[in-house]
């Protein structure tokens, strides 16, 4: 799992979702190196859709 | 009276030539700046009228900035959103960045990612939805 605290700079969203993308952006740094930039976008934005319906977006 | 005649034409070519060299010179600048702010379309599924609209736009804003100023991204993206919600209804959305990678759901024919300058550009559009009350 990787080290370090993620810091959220706006937000307006339940906490148990804003959990849900740090751990998911967390998962993401492990399965893919720093600069596959889209295959992190593409994981969460998949995950988040599967978890709390479609329509979500990542940059 | 034939000598004040060869004067006005002579005057006449003259000022006929410096009206060339002004013109040719525009037309110089115009190109080089061009070619200074190209379009790269990277990934699209857009009418060809909206895009030219967004590269229009993105056109005018660079141009208008200071070249000593640096890029506000935030503000350019503000620009092109706004344009296109009032031009072609919600919802649009806009990133504006030298680097970042994307993963998006987006409305058919609402889709545009370009550089222009070394900056690129996302801008989709998606479905809204009423809120349920």
């Amino acid at each position: 799992m990787l080290e370090g605290k993620a810091v959220i700079g706006e937000t307006d969203m339940l906490q148990t979702m804003q959990q849900d993308a740090t751990d998911l952006a967390s998962k993401a740094l492990d399965f893919f190196d720093v600069t596959e930039a889209i295959e992190i976008a593409r994981f969460i934005k998949k995950e988040f859709d599967r978890m709390h319906g479609p329509g979500w977006q990542c940059m | 009276m034939e000598e004040a005649e060869k004067e006005l034409e002579r005057r006449s070519k003259f000022l006929n030539s410096l009206i060339q060299q002004k013109k040719k010179a525009a037309i110089e600048s115009e190109h080089e700046h061009e070619s200074s702010l190209k379009v790269d379309v990277r990934a699209c599924d857009m009418p060809l009228p909206l895009q030219n609209r967004a590269f229009q736009c993105a056109r005018l804003y660079l141009e208008s900035m200071p070249p000593a100023n640096k890029l506000d991204s935030k503000r350019l993206a503000l620009a092109l959103k706004k344009e296109f919600d009032s031009s072609y209804g919600p919802a649009w959305h806009c990133i504006v960045g030298t680097s970042f990678g994307s993963y998006v759901t987006h409305s058919v024919g609402g889709f545009l990612y370009f550089s222009i300058d070394k900056v690129y550009i996302l801008l989709f559009k998606t479905a809204v939805e009423p809120l349920d009350h």
